[in-house]
């Protein structure tokens, strides 16, 4: 069950991902965009600017095949990637949707019409990406999805609200899950069709998260037209893409955050040793505590990454990794306004906003008993599972 | 680099291992050595150490199996899961290979034959004659040979010839020989070793004892999820409790991140690229995580799992022997925070 392929394979670099490392460090020497300004639209603009920055320099899409205008290296190509850029002031992709997640689904399913159209404007971040999955009726319960489109002719008319859309107030895409069967229920007779945002017919309502940032939104659609070859594989199917949608969200994507994790770790190692704290054992203790859990999170990264690379993922296996992430995720904050003190903790400042927004992460994705669940019945095999 | 060919290998000589351990140490000979401090008979003695586990860290060209560290994780595996004897452990992992190391060809080939027992142990540092050094060892019956391993070098020590003290001590594993053995006078140099050996010695003893502490648990896991589908109470099984399969995930969850971290650890060490922080993790949390799946699947078991002849208790023995042995929970998280933190001044200075 469990340990049946024990000890669990893991990504490897070689020569190749070596000299790739030192080709992109040589890059980014002295190109490094800093942080980008706080003002919303501004930052918005930043990082835009520096993966098209990026892509002009052929390191976006390392990982997709050359003929979607990728490279044609493996993930660990990637890998090196991403822990290369989170040494810059933006370790983060501003399209990670698009490059990372809606991109390589519509290279598995969609038309080669679908994928010509859209996979270019992915990688140079011309065209931004969001995903319209969740409703006000359909959290945790994704299948109870009821955004419906129905056909008219040469296209399709879409009616309903989507919920918590990350930048949807910014992207110029959305990969939609809609029902286009109203005879079917739950699982079937959904479809994921892409949806231009700046369509007829949508609204976009900031909903401001726990720090009153406009992360995530409120879509409203009112008799929005879509072309019909706008569905990725085939009306009906969108569970299934939705859920190979879902599975991209694991390996590179929480790769980035796992980088960016331990960017703030070792700025609050440094802040300790700074202030002198890092001589007090118990300081100690409790980093050796938090750095267990981001190094774990590191090789269940690189597992699930191997795992990918040779077609051998389980299903249910990257709730691991989001479970590992969500407590990784809190525990760090936490320990943070724990060893760094009334002072930090009592204020407005990166390490308390981060505290704050640490709580959604158990939530987003999959809530952390949604991953429980999962593991319980795929992983284990406990078909009776609660 | 180990190859599909040599993994799938492995594979084969670790299910056949597993195989061979079921049939020989039943949970009831376990529970009967257990339960009067005393080995197991010396048939089934004989039959666990005729499997050939003293060739597990000894190269090819002086005898051994010449396995790698991601072969010798899959069997450490194997041996958690069916409790190996603890002095076995000490024999394959620390004592063989300081033999080969030491060039003492005689006694490795009564070693790996099973003729000469004895056992290992990471100790303290002690100093380079070894005198004063002092340490729980789990031996074998009749041991003759103990292998210290310290931290800057090592020896091994003939139990009837050298100047050493043999005390048994009740073990919190018993039936597993524990005894306390000290070094009372200088021991001749051919039989001690420097850092560069001990280093290599520990670190494939660890790798050995992450993967037994995930095999051990990973055992009480799969005992866990068998039960909590079959027992019934309030007319239902329990596994349709959540508060019940939802505890049983978190199981599967400490277990997978562990196995991949071991995968890790042991692919670095096969690819020469040797991660010390990710061995210092280990020490801490392959314990820890084993130590609450087994505490876990003891809560899961109700009633039942505290009783003597289930034997989860066994598990949690070796869980929390191993983990003692490792540094315990506490000195073992500091000593990832000292890394951290001296890693961290290194780069700003």
């Amino acid at each position: 069950m469990i340990l049946d392929a024990f000890p669990a394979p893991t990504l490897r670099f070689g020569p190749e991902e070596d000299a790739l490392r030192e080709r992109i460090r040589t890059w980014l020497a002295g190109r490094d965009p800093g942080e980008p300004p706080e003002e919303y639209g501004a930052r918005i603009a930043a990082q835009i600017e520096w993966q098209r920055a990026l892509h002009e320099a052929g390191l976006v899409g390392l990982s997709w095949p050359e003929r979607y205008g990728g490279k044609g290296l493996g993930l660990a190509a990637e890998a090196v990637l991403a822990e290369e850029l989170a040494s810059s002031g933006v370790p983060e992709l501003i399209n990670r949707i698009g490059v990372y997640m809606v991109g390589p689904t519509l290279m598995d399913l969609a038309s080669p019409e679908l994928q010509e159209r859209y996979l270019p404007g992915m990688l140079d971040a011309s065209e931004l990406w969001c995903q319209g999955f969740s409703e006000p009726e359909a959290g945790s319960d994704l299948a109870n999805v009821r955004t419906t489109a129905r056909v008219d002719g040469d296209e399709l008319v879409i009616d309903g609200q989507k919920v918590w859309t990350s930048r949807a107030g910014i992207a110029q895409f959305c990969a939609l899950l809609v029902r286009t069967d109203r005879e079917q229920s739950r699982h079937r007779g959904l479809s994921m069709v892409i949806v231009d945002m700046r369509t007829p017919g949508i609204t976009v309502r900031p909903l401001p998260q726990v720090l009153h940032e406009p992360h995530f939104n409120e879509v409203f659609f009112d008799g929005v037209r879509v072309p019909r070859e706008n569905v990725i594989a085939r009306p009906g199917d969108g569970w299934k893409v939705a859920m190979q949608m879902l599975s991209y969200e694991r390996g590179l994507f929480v790769l980035e955050r796992q980088i960016r994790l331990r960017g703030r770790f070792d700025e609050l190692v440094d802040e300790l040793v700074r202030s002198g704290r890092a001589g007090d054992p118990a300081v100690r203790e409790r980093i050796g505590r938090v750095a267990t859990g981001i190094t774990l999170l590191e090789s269940q990264v690189y597992r699930t990454l191997e795992a990918q690379r040779t077609g051998t993922l389980r299903p249910g296996a990257t709730s691991i990794d989001k479970l590992l992430l969500s407590s990784v995720y809190q525990e760090l904050f936490a320990a943070a306004a724990d060893l760094l003190g009334p002072e930090t903790a009592r204020t407005t400042n990166g390490w308390t906003h981060d505290l704050l927004e640490s709580r959604g992460v158990s939530i987003y994705g999959g809530t952390t008993e949604i991953q429980h669940g999962i593991v319980a019945r795929q992983l284990l095999g406990l078909k009776e599972a609660a | 680099m180990t190859d599909v060919a040599t993994r799938a290998e492995a594979d084969e000589i670790a299910r056949s291992l597993d195989a061979s351990l079921t049939r020989i140490l039943s949970i009831e000979a376990l529970l009967e050595s257990a339960e009067h401090d005393r080995p197991l008979p010396d048939a089934l003695q004989d039959a666990v150490v005729g499997l050939g586990w003293s060739g597990v860290a000894v190269a090819e060209d002086d005898g051994g199996l010449g396995l790698g560290p991601t072969a010798r994780a899959m069997l450490g595996e194997v041996a958690g899961r069916r409790l190996l004897p603890a002095a076995v452990r000490g024999e394959a992992l620390l004592l063989a290979p300081a033999l080969a190391a030491l060039g003492a060809a005689d006694l490795l080939e009564g070693v790996l034959a099973g003729e000469l027992r004895g056992g290992g142990a990471i100790a303290p540092a002690f100093a380079a004659d070894g005198d004063g050094a002092s340490q729980l060892v789990a031996l074998a019956p009749g041991a003759r040979l103990a292998a210290l391993v310290g931290t800057g070098g090592g020896m091994v020590v003939d139990l009837e010839a050298d100047p050493v003290s043999v005390e048994p001590a009740a073990g919190l594993e018993a039936g597993q020989g524990l005894a306390r053995v000290t070094v009372t006078g200088p021991i001749a140099p051919e039989r001690c070793f420097d850092d560069a050996v001990s280093d290599r010695l520990r670190d494939g003893w660890e790798l050995w004892v992450f993967a037994e502490l995930a095999g051990t648990a990973a055992r009480t896991l799969e005992l866990s999820a068998e039960y909590a589908q079959q027992r019934e109470q309030f007319g239902r099984k329990i596994v349709t409790f959540q508060a019940v399969s939802h505890r049983l995930a978190e199981m599967a969850v400490a277990l997978g991140a562990l196995d991949s971290a071991i995968g890790r650890l042991a692919a670095g060490l096969e690819d020469g690229r040797p991660d010390p922080l990710l061995a210092a993790v280990l020490r801490h949390v392959a314990p820890a995580k084993a130590r609450t799946v087994c505490e876990s699947a003891i809560q899961v078991h109700g009633g039942i799992g505290f009783t003597w002849e289930l034997g989860l208790h066994l598990h949690l023995r070796r869980a929390l022997d191993l983990q003692y042995a490792l540094g315990g929970d506490g000195p073992t998280a500091q000593a990832i925070g000292e890394r951290y933190v001296a890693a961290r001044a290194e780069v700003a200075a």
